[in-house]
């Protein structure tokens, strides 16, 4: 891959072989490069990077980069590269990318062509109205009415073009607060006034790292998603996107236990208190070509493709949805430093330990029940757990005995989480209450009488243990 | 001549739209919203009523235009005045659905947007002749 080089390692690095920006061409800055990276001492994993080798005319090679320094004394400094050739894979994926993009592209359409319709209309007015008089000032306002026609089309073509234009690239990172901003000057203008949109972040410095152009359409895929969704079902007036730190994409938020120090995440949450997915619908939902819209109007790739990008960044995609109550989609991806690369992998945030108190977790997937189990215990809890809030309410009643009730919100039958804190509370007024759900959009008033955290699935251990900490403390 | 109703939240089309409408001898009230233009239809005399089916403000579709402003000029006068239900979104993707709304809210006639003055000048004496041979 080096230009035929197999000189025996370890060899200087060839002068002819380079990465390149994959936008301009031009050899990446000192700060960017991969190769002065890894010899100042940062670990690469798996960084894609465009490779220039022997000359300009040589084809260009998509490759992945992992590193690690080599400690020898007395020696200048040596690193170990691992380079991957997936030029295939990643020109595939960028066509696949072009299509969804273009389907995102075509829906905004709808809104623009609508006001460049009207200034095509003020236009056509203007000239034939300068053309009808031979008073000089008349005129001279009329084709200045034109001008500004056609400075505000120019404006309009801009805005789509600036969107249309932009290629997948690379990974990046970028701030929360500057993607949200970027996104809401896109996506105001074309949304209905029934649908209210809010962006929040729990900290607008996070920054992440990601291509940035990919991380636009999968935003625009989601939220136009949810809009067509809560016009179709006539349900929903909200839609909020929401980013807050993750120490881990994993489920549970729980980091594998031999690793020290590991990566850390940003998770980006669409939720939208539109009609919900039933189960099959949930089930089939990133499947390639599956669709609920009307035929002429999605191809069944946005959610596929938003799922295929997040997987590609290395983070994740996880889909929480109620039918009847509204859906969260949330995409994990990694965190990025200032200069724009990927973090370094920390050290965990601290947990809170128990103080051997009681937890009753409510849950009914039965996989999270015992995750969270486990985790509690481990942070020095005793936990009685239940399947459903008619058992964990049946529990109650026979005098079972507990410090904090920790519940999900939604689960099959009669009782549900703020129903079942309710009922709790008849028995234990005191009782602290903390829920816990992977759909977001829940408002106070929909809490019923038991106000109380919620705490959005998965949760970090750290979080977790804080909240619990917290909640005890009070009681 | 005839007394016109325009509803249409442009300004700047507006202006031009009743300039030209003048200049064909006709009256024109100029309306932005849907609101005020029940209001006038209740209070005044009008024979024709020339109406922008989406209505934006600040950039984003209310439902303030030429839809709900149809269905009250049903519920207040019958079928007695014709409506030119006028939208730049006829044509393009969402178009079939938008001419069917027109013709569901009870619009007489459709023009897309952009049209050439005299096809609106020539649409509004046609529609006032088929309304008053009909009547």
């Amino acid at each position: 891959m080096l230009g035929g080089l197999s000189d025996p390692t370890p060899f200087p690095w060839p002068e002819h072989v380079g990465f390149v920006d994959a936008e301009t061409m031009h050899p990446l800055d000192a700060s960017a490069d991969p190769l002065q990276r890894a010899l100042s001492g940062n670990r690469l994993h798996k960084e894609t990077h465009l490779l220039r080798r022997v000359n300009d005319s040589d084809p260009k090679r998509y490759v992945r980069v992992d590193s690690a320094r080599l400690e020898a004394e007395n020696s200048e400094p040596l690193v170990v590269l691992v380079i991957d050739d997936v030029s295939n894979e990643e020109r595939n994926r960028q066509v696949v990318e072009r299509k969804s993009r273009l389907d995102a592209l075509g829906q905004l359409t709808g809104g623009i062509a609508h006001d460049f319709n009207n200034l095509l209309t003020s236009l056509l007015y203007s000239v034939v109205l300068a053309g009808r008089t031979d008073d000089a000032v008349e005129r001279n306002e009329n084709l200045k009415e034109a001008e500004n026609s056609i400075n505000r089309a120019r404006s309009l073509t801009a805005r789509l073009l600036t969107f249309a234009r932009k290629q997948p690239g690379l990974a990046d990172g970028r701030s929360v607060q500057k993607i949200f901003g970027d996104f809401e000057r896109l996506i105001r203008p074309m949304m209905e006034a029934s649908i209210d949109i809010q962006m929040e972040a729990d900290d607008s410095d996070l920054v992440v790292y990601a291509d940035q152009t990919q991380l636009e359409s999968a935003l625009l895929n989601l939220v136009l998603n949810s809009r067509d969704a809560i016009l179709r079902a006539g349900k929903g007036n909200r839609i909020q996107i929401r980013a807050r730190p993750m120490p881990s994409s994993r489920e549970g938020g729980a980091p594998a236990a031999d690793d020290e120090k590991h990566f850390r995440f940003v998770e980006i949450s669409v939720t939208d208190n539109g009609p919900g997915m039933d189960e099959e619908t949930l089930a089939r939902a990133t499947d390639p070509f599956f669709t609920t819209k009307d035929t002429n109007s999605g191809t069944g790739l946005g959610l596929a493709m938003v799922y295929g990008f997040a997987r590609q960044s290395e983070g994740d995609l996880r889909i929480y949805s109620e039918e009847g109550v509204g859906t969260t989609i949330q995409l994990t991806l990694p965190r990025g430093a200032e200069e724009g690369q990927r973090e370094e992998p920390v050290v965990d945030d601290e947990i809170v330990p128990g103080q051997g108190q009681t937890i009753l977790i409510v849950e009914d997937e039965f996989h999270i029940l015992s995750v969270t189990s486990k985790l509690l215990r481990e942070i020095g809890y005793d936990v009685i757990t239940a399947a459903s809030g008619q058992e964990a309410f049946e529990l109650t009643e026979a005098g079972t005995s507990f410090d904090l009730l920790l519940s999900d919100v939604v689960m099959p039958g009669k009782v549900g989480g703020f129903e079942l804190a309710k009922r709790v509370r008849k028995i234990r007024p005191n009782v602290p209450v903390i829920y816990m759900s992977g759909y977001t959009g829940f408002t106070a008033s929909e809490m019923g009488e038991v106000i109380a955290p919620l705490l959005q699935k998965p949760s970090p251990p750290a979080d977790l243990s804080r909240a619990l900490a917290d909640a005890l403390k009070g009681a | 001549m005839a007394k016109i109703l325009l509803l249409e939240d442009d300004a700047v089309l507006a202006g031009q739209l009743k300039t030209m409408l003048t200049r064909g001898g006709h009256d024109t009230a100029l309306f932005e919203d849907a609101t005020s233009a029940i209001q006038h239809i209740e209070q005044e005399q009008v024979d024709i009523v020339i109406a922008d089916l989406f209505i934006t403000k600040n950039g984003k579709f209310v439902p303030d235009g030429g839809i709900m402003l149809n269905s009250n000029i049903r519920q207040l006068r019958g079928a007695s005045i014709p409506v030119i239900a006028i939208s730049g979104s006829f044509s393009e993707m969402h178009g079939t659905h938008a001419t069917t709304t027109a013709k569901t809210v009870g619009a007489t006639a459709i023009l897309a947007k952009p049209f050439h003055p005299d096809a609106l000048l020539q649409m509004v004496s046609t529609q006032l002749e088929t309304h008053q041979a009909a009547s």
